[in-house]
């Protein structure tokens, strides 16, 4: 067991890792918070897109309701009447990969919708859900009104799944965001 | 060969993906678009040149039988620091390459030339030859994404042109035209 050939390669490789771990622990300080209030930024974005007008927002504690799987979580506009609600609902993805989207109530009617994540559409066609095209047609709509919004047309279970996870948001609503 | 020789080879002569064929992976993923092209380009170059320096001044320290998991190691500590430093000062570039930025670490270029050069030779030479075969990797990804969206998208960095001919952006296509390239 000499030094060269058995020891020495280790001590090397452990070196050069701790000091590779020390470089990212280092870059990691550095970059983190910038990282953090950047991701807050793009959320607080995104809400304003789902509830246009709106600029800030607390959260609201929605607690353990029966959609606690599809509706994740509920913001309340600070300066208005509106709330949106962070919805993950299943389209042609399955439950496993759901479409993510914020969904923005304002006095019983939809003021937007954000899309953020069709990951589990199929690419070019299920993903069309998230533009513009399908999205403002709901709206002004209300919870009776989601049923006749047209769907992109080839993308059913896509669209079918928005619907859901719009109705969904619905019954949060009224059930527990007004009673507030 | 004089230092400029060290770093112009790198742009034609021995291009890393149309002379030496490496890094094709990454020419593919990432060609769809010009700009993403760059971007990777650009931080690819960024880690080759951090990578071949480390490297070389670590060549005589470093035993031989441990010596590719010590290129793994720094080559990965580099390519996770730009990833961070993307992550919170260039956002969006870190959202167009996506997973493509994590495969910088496997991309041949950046551990073939710590073989084939930074291993042998001196930290001012290897961090010449990282830059010269950074910017032969930018050039290839530039003609390649300048083919496929310019032809494939119909747009130039991001911006509509005139419908153009609509080749097929699929990767038998781009196959086909980093061979016609490579030729």
């Amino acid at each position: 067991m000499s030094f060269k050939n058995t020891v020495k390669p280790i001590l090397v490789l452990t070196l050069i890792c701790l000091a590779v771990a020390l470089l990212l622990a280092v870059v990691n300080y550095v970059a983190s918070p910038v990282i953090a209030e950047a991701t807050e930024e793009a959320e607080r974005k995104a809400r304003s897109e789902a509830l246009p007008g709106a600029t800030d927002f607390t959260e609201v504690d929605i607690g353990y309701h029966e959609l606690h799987e599809t509706v994740i979580a509920c913001y309340k506009d600070n300066s208005g009447t509106g709330y949106v609600f962070l919805v993950k609902c299943a389209g042609y993805g399955g439950k496993s990969n759901p479409i993510t989207m914020l969904v923005g109530i304002r006095d019983g009617k939809i003021a937007g919708i954000k899309i953020t994540d069709v990951s589990g559409e199929t690419a070019g066609i299920g993903d069309k859900v998230k533009k513009k095209d399908f999205t403002s047609r709901f709206t002004e709509i209300d919870r009776n009104g989601v049923e006749n919004v047209v769907n992109v047309s080839g993308a059913t279970y896509s669209s079918t799944g928005v619907k859901q996870g719009v109705r969904d948001a619905f019954t949060v609503y009224w059930d527990v965001a007004v009673q507030e | 060969m004089t230092k400029i020789q060290n770093f112009l080879k790198g742009l034609i002569k021995e291009n890393p993906v149309l002379v030496l064929i490496l890094g094709t992976c990454p020419t593919l993923a990432t060609t769809t678009q010009i700009l993403n092209a760059l971007g990777m380009g650009v931080a690819a170059t960024v880690v080759l040149l951090c990578s071949n320096m480390a490297i070389s001044a670590l060549r005589n320290v470093i035993p031989d039988k441990v010596r590719i998991p010590c290129y793994i190691v720094l080559i990965a500590g580099f390519v996770t620091a730009v990833e961070l430093l993307l992550h919170a000062f260039v956002p969006s570039l870190y959202d167009s390459l996506g997973i493509y930025l994590a495969l910088i670490v496997v991309n041949c270029i950046i551990l073939g030339r710590a073989e084939m050069y930074a291993s042998k030779n001196g930290v001012i030479d290897s961090a010449i030859d990282g830059l010269g075969m950074g910017c032969g990797f930018i050039l290839a990804l530039f003609a390649m994404s300048f083919i496929r969206e310019v032809f494939g998208a119909g747009s130039f960095c991001g911006v509509e042109q005139e419908k153009g001919l609509r080749l097929r952006r699929l990767s038998v296509g781009c196959h086909l035209r980093e061979t016609l390239l490579h030729g």
